[in-house]
């Protein structure tokens, strides 16, 4: 069984990316096929270097850095990286990016899609 | 067919946990099996102590969807961040962990997403 998490949402204002983190770090854990495409505002989750102590939060950066520790494969869509202007250099560890077509092939192999959608 | 819902939003808030109410009871009147997991906020729509005057009330639907057949869990970490004990919780809605939902992954045939 494969489960894809898309997140979709910067990494503090609300939970989301953070109620994530832990989904994909407790499927990966239980040994669930579990690969994980951050999009939209959730590219920002992977910019390294993040400092959010100001605002009394953990760096979420570091958090999916190691999600590869428990089995979890992380990508970061190309197309919202443009947007962005985001560099590939700028990134954590990860395990590629992939354009809208290998999103499409991630959500198309996998048996479970978890959407995490930051709300208003 | 086995249908899974994950409902992540609260009650009056948003409409997902009203969309699940009525796409659970046509699905299970046709005869198709249902899961429920509600996460994060979602944990707050089966909560016993919800008193909504003369609203729908929503803890009382899920009540009326685990009798009519649905199997419903909810994330006890997610509800205790949000002061939800387990004695607090619907009758019949099984208050667990992750592992309630990935034991029932393998088995759906639709799984659906309730978000923002």
């Amino acid at each position: 069984m494969k489960v894809l998490v898309i997140v979709d949402g910067a990494p503090y204002g609300t939970a989301t990316p953070a109620e994530a983190f832990r989904t994909m770090v407790g499927l990966g854990g239980m040994d669930v096929d579990t690969s994980a495409v951050l999009v939209g505002d959730g590219v920002f989750v992977a910019l390294r270097g993040q400092n959010p102590k100001e605002i009394d939060m953990q760096d979420l950066g570091k958090g999916y850095e190691t999600v590869g520790e428990f089995g979890v494969r992380l990508y970061v869509l190309k197309e919202s990286l443009e947007e962005r202007d985001i560099a590939e250099e700028d990134l954590i560890k990860n395990d590629g990016i992939v354009d809208m077509k290998g999103l499409r092939k991630l959500i198309d192999s996998a048996h479970c899609v978890m959407t995490f959608v930051s709300g208003g | 067919m086995k249908l899974k819902f994950l409902v992540r939003t609260g009650p009056y808030s948003y409409q997902n946990i009203d969309t699940v109410y009525h796409l659970t009871k046509r699905a299970l009147g046709r005869g198709h099996d249902v899961f429920i997991y509600l996460y994060e906020d979602g944990t707050l729509n089966a909560s016993s102590e919800i008193r909504s005057l003369e609203e729908r009330n929503i803890a009382e639907r899920v009540a009326e969807l685990v009798s009519l057949g649905a199997k419903v869990g909810l994330c006890g970490t997610c509800a205790k961040f949000r002061g939800l004990s387990k004695k607090e919780v619907v009758d019949g809605v099984k208050y667990g962990g992750l592992a309630l939902l990935v034991r029932e992954m393998p088995e759906c045939d639709r799984f659906i997403s309730f978000g923002y």
